[in-house]
């Protein structure tokens, strides 16, 4: 009891003692008077927790300023100084969004002012000394061109970025090198969401002259993503954009046409060099605040990017399309009542083999390696959408966070990887004993088999055809698999290694893998889930599942029901 | 047969009643983004909210949902769960006259 009450008065009194303390002389007098009523309030705790509370007084900064109210109390500035405090004065910029703005979201209408323009010319008086090189970068930097002549925007204030001047902190040091990856502070994610209540808005962006995608390309980029969905090291705005300290850091940046920039086409690739050891120019060109399907401008990956928004678009209405005609057929069929026609006891008791335990751990792996790949890429995949991203995290912390998913990403491709190889291996073995079937081929037959089972499912024909050892559906499965299996996993290791690929191949094929290793998977994760799933599991007359990836066997009755071509061929077999 | 199936269907009840709560809007958002993606590539961007782009986009929804959750995921995850644990609790294990028959 005793020591609780301690710890509370310990606690009560030095927040009160912080507070008396860090205020810096002469504050009181304006304080008293700016407490909200008489005057604009000025937030002294803020203040007294600010880098400057116990550094700068409030005339150190309000300079000239006594009782007030202050009309005519400072003295006349020189015409040059007197010009800045106009261009301050007159500049109106959108109002941040409460909520981080995205992309062409930010709000519209609201404006903010500077409060006290003469304010800013007590700056550099002090940080000219200690941060020369900031200072100096900030004098020839394109944000404060608006200060020295006339523009189309107002750029940013000191407060544009620093937020609020009266709780300003210090910043951390943040300096990534390739050798050493740096998490991304706090502060510079509360800082790029300043750059983007002007370049993330899409009006102020387009007065200015600049690119209103800006911020929107970078979310939907892979940086922007794994951001969003926790990356510790993935860069924000200012991870790219800053100089090198000595050069003056973020108060250093210039237009990218000017040599001096690290983004400039000269110098780009340093940049991504502070995380991707070994960036080559080529490399560097993957990254350019366009969709990914324009950047770099050349036509193959936006015909790849267009290709597969038909393939996967025509495909799942396709086949969603033919798991609707089944199921109203199994509807249909349940309330008909003549299910399978005349139950054979012996049939549905006796099985065959239909796939030998190679088969089924190639599907175990397979499997495993699909569910793991998509529920940990399937996340990043949808964080271009801001509410999606939300989800995203989450679903990632079960994975011990983006990075940790990342890892997992990587061993869900393993096993598919061995359940291909594995494969490969099983099919030479068997053509080496000259067994290798070719029920797998996709025949002119399939193509009809489609057709009249669609028709069939209709109502149209009356008989169903007779599918062999694999009708069409699985044939497609398999064949789907087969397809996308090379792809993913090729264009996954490009996704893996893209500097040592950039080293030798076009970026245009790098930047088309990177579309398809997207754009297929949501076609693979799509058709597994849904119409794989529900051929295997979700058709009334097999819910829950088809047992065979389990036991490998299927009763004679389904053989002879599913497989009529297969089952008249085993017939003889059978009935010995 | 039939008392094979009502624990598999429970699980997928319930299942089916964790993706409602957990998981429907996520899926939907997933699958609305997939959908915008699709549009964005057939009709061009910026996507213009005309009826094409929005039903793609629905689709795309519809498509989620039942891919991450009701139909796929947690339905069959939860009837494989109650079918598991109506194979523990059930006493009596029948076993099929199976006769091995290799196919090819
Ligand atoms: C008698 C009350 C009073 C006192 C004391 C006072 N002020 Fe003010 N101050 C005002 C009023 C009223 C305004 C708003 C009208 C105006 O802009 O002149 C204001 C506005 C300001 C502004 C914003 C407008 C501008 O022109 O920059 C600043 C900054 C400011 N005061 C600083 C100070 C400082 C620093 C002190 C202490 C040295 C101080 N004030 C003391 C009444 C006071
Ligand atoms: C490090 C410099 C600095 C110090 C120290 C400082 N201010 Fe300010 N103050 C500013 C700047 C810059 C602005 C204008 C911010 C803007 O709107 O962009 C400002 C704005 C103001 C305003 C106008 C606020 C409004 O809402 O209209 C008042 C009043 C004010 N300061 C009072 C004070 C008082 C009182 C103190 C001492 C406790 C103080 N300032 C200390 C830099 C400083
Ligand atoms: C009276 C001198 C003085 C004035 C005037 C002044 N500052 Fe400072 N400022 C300091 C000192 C001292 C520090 C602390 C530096 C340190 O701890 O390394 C500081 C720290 C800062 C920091 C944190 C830097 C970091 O290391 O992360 C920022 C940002 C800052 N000031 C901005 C401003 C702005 C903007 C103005 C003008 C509105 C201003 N200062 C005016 C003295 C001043
Ligand atoms: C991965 C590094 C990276 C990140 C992160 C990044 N940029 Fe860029 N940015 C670049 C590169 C590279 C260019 C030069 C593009 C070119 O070569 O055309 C650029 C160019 C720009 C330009 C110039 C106009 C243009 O589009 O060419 C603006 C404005 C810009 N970036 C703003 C931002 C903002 C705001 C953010 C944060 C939301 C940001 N950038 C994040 C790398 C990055
Ligand atoms: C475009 C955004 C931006 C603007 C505008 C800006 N700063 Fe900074 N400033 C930063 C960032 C980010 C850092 C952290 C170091 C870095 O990345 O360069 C920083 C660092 C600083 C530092 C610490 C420098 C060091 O070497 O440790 C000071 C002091 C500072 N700023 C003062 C100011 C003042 C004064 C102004 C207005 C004249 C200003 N800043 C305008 C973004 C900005
Ligand atoms: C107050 C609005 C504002 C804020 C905040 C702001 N900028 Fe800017 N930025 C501008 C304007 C306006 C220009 C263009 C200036 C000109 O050309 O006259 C610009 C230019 C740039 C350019 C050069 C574009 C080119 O042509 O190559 C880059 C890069 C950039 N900003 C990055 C950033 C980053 C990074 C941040 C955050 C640390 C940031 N900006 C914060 C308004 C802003
Ligand atoms: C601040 C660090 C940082 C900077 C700077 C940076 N990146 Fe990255 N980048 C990452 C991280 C983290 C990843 C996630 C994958 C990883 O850990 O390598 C990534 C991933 C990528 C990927 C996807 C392939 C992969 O490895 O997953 C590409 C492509 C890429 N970056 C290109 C660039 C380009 C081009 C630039 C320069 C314009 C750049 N990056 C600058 C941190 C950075």
């Amino acid at each position: 009891m005793r020591a609780t009450f301690l710890v509370f008065a310990l606690l009560f009194a030095t927040a009160a003692r912080g507070e008396a303390a860090k205020l810096p002389g002469g504050a009181d007098a304006c304080v008293d008077c700016h407490n909200g009523k008489d005057a604009p309030a000025v937030d002294t705790t803020a203040f007294g927790a600010s880098v400057h509370a116990d550094k700068a007084s409030c005339t150190d900064c309000h300079s000239g300023y006594a009782m007030g109210p202050h009309e005519g109390e400072q003295k006349a500035l020189a015409p040059a100084e007197q010009a800045v405090v106009d261009r301050l004065a007159k500049a109106r910029w959108p109002k941040p969004a409460a909520k981080p703005a995205h992309g062409k979201e930010a709000p519209k209408g609201e404006e903010v002012k500077v409060t006290s323009p003469r304010a800013y010319l007590a700056c550099a008086g002090c940080h000219e000394m200690e941060h020369a090189d900031a200072m100096s970068a900030w004098q020839g930097s394109v944000h404060s061109k608006w200060l020295r002549e006339d523009t189309k925007a107002a750029g940013p204030t000191c407060a544009s970025c620093h937020g609020a001047i009266h709780s300003v902190k210090k910043l951390a040091a943040y300096d990534p090198r390739a050798t050493a990856r740096q998490k991304v502070p706090a502060d510079r994610r509360e800082i790029a969401k300043r750059c983007e209540a002007c370049h993330g808005n899409e009006e102020f962006a387009k007065a200015a002259g600049l690119n209103p995608e800006a911020a929107f390309t970078y979310h939907d980029s892979i940086h922007g993503r794994l951001a969003r969905v926790g990356n510790e090291y993935a860069p924000v705005c200012t991870s790219c954009h800053a100089a090198e300290k000595d050069k003056g850091g973020t108060h250093a940046i210039v237009p990218k046409t000017n040599p001096a920039s690290v983004v400039s086409a000269a110098t780009k690739k340093d940049t991504c060099g502070r995380c991707h050891e070994g960036a080559s120019d080529n490399f560097a060109s993957l990254i350019a605040h366009t969709e990914i399907q324009e950047t770099g401008g050349h036509m193959v990956p936006h015909l790849v990017h267009v290709g597969f928004s038909y393939l996967t678009t025509l495909t799942l209405l396709f086949f969603a399309f033919h798991v609707f005609v089944d199921f109203i057929y199994e509807l249909r069929q349940r309330f008909a009542a003549k299910h399978h026609g005349p139950a054979n006891a012996a049939e549905q008791m006796r099985s065959v083999i239909r796939f030998d335990l190679h088969q089924r751990a190639q599907h175990w792996l397979m499997l495993a390696g699909v569910i793991l790949l998509g529920v940990t890429g399937w996340p990043l995949r949808g964080a271009g959408d801001p509410q999606a991203a939300a989800y995203s995290s989450s679903l990632m912390k079960v994975f011990g966070g983006a990075q940790g998913a990342a890892i997992w990403h990587r061993i869900g491709a393993v096993l598919i990887i061995l359940s291909a190889i594995y494969h490969l291996f099983y099919l030479t073995f068997l053509a080496a004993k000259k067994r290798l079937p070719f029920s797998m081929l996709p025949m002119p037959k399939d193509a009809l088999d489609m057709k009249d089972n669609i028709l069939f499912m209709l109502g149209v024909k009356k008989e169903r055809p007779k599918f062999d050892r694999y009708s069409y559906l699985e044939k497609f499965d398999y064949m789907g698999i087969f397809w996308g299996v090379i792809l993913m996993v090729g264009t996954g290791f490009i996704f893996w290694f893209p500097v040592w690929f950039a080293s030798w191949a076009p970026s245009w094929l790098i930047t088309a893998a990177q579309i398809i290793h997207g754009e297929e998977a949501t076609l693979a994760i799509l058709f597994l889930f849904v119409v794989h799933f529900y051929n295997v599991h979700l058709k009334p007359s097999i819910f829950p599942m088809n047992w065979v990836w389990l036991t490998g066997r299927i009763t004679v009755a389904d053989l002879k029901h599913e497989h009529p071509l297969e089952y008249e061929r085993m017939k003889p077999d059978l009935d010995e | 047969m039939t008392n094979k199936k009502i624990p598999t269907l429970v699980g997928s009840g319930i299942g089916l009643a964790l993706f409602l709560a957990v998981a429907l809007l996520p899926a939907m958002l997933y699958g609305g983004y997939a959908g915008l993606l699709l549009a964005g590539g057939i009709f061009g961007t910026p996507v213009v909210p005309t009826l094409l782009p929005r039903a793609l986009i629905v689709f795309g929804m519809v498509m989620g949902v039942v891919a991450v959750g009701s139909l796929s995921l947690f339905a069959v995850l939860g009837a494989a769960a109650g079918a598991a644990v109506g194979a523990l609790t059930s006493v009596t294990i029948r076993k099929p006259a199976a006769q091995e028959s290799a196919s090819r």
